[in-house]
């Protein structure tokens, strides 16, 4: 426990990046039933998510990063199906 | 407060009872206790307890008129509020630890404490900020701020009032040290009911939390190094500190050892119950063997001169015969914890009141409304994480029950910006720690208030109008506001904050 007094003792950005091909564990927080794509937001980040199901908001799921971009913080990710 | 077993899922979002005039009306019972408690203690300057018992009882009937149907559920939820583990958890800490405090009291480890003071130099400059270290440190061991705040305005503050230190700060310092242990503690309730709602491990938050509590507690010691400065000179007579300078003498340390099972036991992981059931144990022990108080200054039957009962047991050990007029129980173990008895009543009402507003669907308005209107970025959803948290601790006085009421809402906000379990846990303690000895109605507050009372009939020399009403305290809880202020400036800035990306909390991974 002790090694982790000092851990993140940073400022952490409210739109984080991610590379294409990251593997992420995320809540999924919102399903557009007309689109039949799934949403997660990091933060002020948004990945929208194809492979999902409205049964999973607000569940932990694993996507990976089909892409991003960093200047609008928005990206595209999928369901690795776990 | 250390009760791991209070914890679990809070069923504080199922609307149950209907009001006329809207789910707001539900919170009625509360508000109209809050404004009777500023009206009473604020304006009128009347402190007792028991007059907020009959506030909470009358905001308890103004409530039951605008409920829609039949008034069965509501009564049963009043039920169902008082029945809470939360509730009798912190009655049972305020038994135990008054007992203990008052058997510490009488063994004269205040006249040690105070003989420390003086022969290491700690004058009125520096004890309001030692009174917060050494305060911060027992709530850590034992995990139970109330029980820190009824031992220290017991022990720490005569001492401190009777070297000149000023009463107001002397009273923040104390809370501020239970706002610290509260916050940190990992055999603390809050602790662990902050780490069971939000999916995290205790020894997680417990480690992501320290920068927030050591840059608040840090800030805070100065402060009351400051503040001493500035309030010059001393409310006690100088003829009064030189008397309690004469009968300061070491021997009263000798309950450090009382103090010490106490922590050790907690930290050992034994429930609190147990770990001061030991410290009393020793205390009685240390008090008869080396002659530090008489058995009947811990517990004593006054039994009615001249009757049956006199003659019989007149001469009895704990027994002393009385004029009629005296006869009754008393001693420490007596006084400490019928000390509370007043205070056990209120909060029960209290709980009952935050209940009916539960069930009234108050608080799921509140989030809804929030959800849809204020907390559109990650930032501006952590500003309202951390605002509502501690105003939410205006209604429920105790910080437990506070955070296991809110403990849901903060989970949906969070992980709608995907915040780890240990950073929404981190938001939802902190500031009901914090609030839970700030406003004046608080049960922390109380319980400090409470205690204070009863040493104008310990010591001579302490006088009424050294007690501090509830009132005067919350501008000097340093470390409560820092802890909010900290907090604040953290949402705003990203301070600390972490994502679901970053790393899950333990609990997550397992579920």
């Amino acid at each position: 426990m002790s090694k982790g007094l000092f851990a993140n003792w940073r400022f952490r950005t409210s739109t984080p990046s991610f590379e294409p091909g990251d593997l992420v564990e995320v809540y999924l927080t919102a399903f557009d039933a007309s689109t039949g794509e799934g949403e997660a937001r990091i933060g002020d980040s948004v990945l929208k998510v194809s492979g999902a199901t409205a049964d999973q908001v607000d569940r932990l799921v694993t996507l990976r990063v089909a892409s991003f971009d960093p200047q609008g913080a928005r990206g595209t990710a999928a369901m690795t199906g776990d | 407060m250390n009760q791991p077993d209070s914890t679990g899922p809070s069923p504080a979002s199922r609307t149950t009872l209907e009001f006329r005039g809207g789910k707001a009306l539900s919170a009625l019972p509360i508000l109209f206790f809050i404004f009777w408690a500023i009206f009473q203690s604020g304006l009128l300057g009347i402190s007792a307890t028991g007059g907020l018992i009959v506030g909470m009882l009358v905001g308890l009937i103004l409530g039951m008129l605008f409920v829609k149907g039949d008034w069965k559920g509501y009564a049963d939820t009043v039920f169902e509020g008082m029945a809470q583990p939360v509730a009798v958890t912190a009655i049972v800490a305020w038994l135990w630890a008054g007992m203990f405090a008052g058997t510490l009291q009488v063994g004269a480890f205040v006249d040690g404490l105070g003989w420390l003071a003086v022969a290491a130099g700690i004058g009125p400059l520096l004890f309001p900020a030692i009174t917060f270290l050494l305060a911060a440190l027992l709530a850590t061991g034992i995990g139970t701020g109330y029980g820190t705040v009824i031992a220290f305005v017991a022990l720490f503050f005569p001492a401190g009032v009777a070297l000149g230190a000023d009463p107001i700060l002397m009273f923040g310092a104390i809370l501020s040290g239970a706002v610290f242990g509260d916050n940190l503690a990992p055999v603390s309730d809050t602790t662990i009911v902050s780490a069971v709602t939000q999916d995290s491990d205790v020894g997680g938050v417990v480690a992501s939390r320290f920068k927030y509590a050591i840059i608040a507690a840090v800030l805070s010691l100065i402060a009351y190094v400051i503040a001493s400065a500035m309030f010059s000179g001393s409310t006690i007579a100088p003829e009064v500190a030189e008397a309690f300078r004469a009968q300061t003498a070491p021997a009263g340390l000798l309950h450090l050892l009382s103090m010490g099972v106490v922590i050790f036991t907690a930290i050992a992981g034994r429930h609190i119950i147990e770990a001061i059931s030991w410290g009393l144990i020793v205390a009685i022990i240390v008090n008869l063997a080396f002659g530090l108080a008489p058995g009947t200054d811990m517990l004593v039957f006054n039994v009615a001169a001249g009757g049956w009962a006199a003659e019989t047991f007149g001469g009895w050990p704990l027994v002393e015969v009385v004029a009629a007029a005296d006869a009754g129980v008393g001693g420490s173990l007596y006084s400490g914890a019928l000390g509370f008895a007043e205070l056990a009543v209120l909060i029960l009402l209290v709980i009952a009141g935050a209940q009916i507003m539960m069930r009234g669907g108050a608080f799921h308005a509140l989030e809804a409304w929030l959800l849809r209107t204020v907390a559109k970025t990650v930032r501006s959803a952590e500003m309202v994480m951390v605002t509502v948290t501690a105003s939410i601790n205006a209604a429920i006085t105790i910080n437990t029950a506070a955070q296991i009421a809110v403990a849901p809402y903060i989970a949906t906000i969070g992980k709608r910006f995907n915040l780890n379990g240990y950073r929404r846990a981190n938001i939802l303690d902190a500031n009901t720690s914090a609030l839970g000895y700030i406003f004046p109605w608080a049960g922390g507050v109380l319980v400090g208030y409470t205690q204070m009372v009863a040493l104008v009939d310990q010591y001579d020399w302490f006088t009424s109008d050294m007690v501090v009403a509830p009132v005067q305290a919350w501008p000097w809880v340093f470390h409560g506001w820092l802890l909010v202020i900290v907090f604040l400036v953290s949402a705003w800035t990203g301070f600390g904050r972490e994502y679901t990306t970053d790393r899950l909390s333990n609990r997550s991974n397992e579920s």
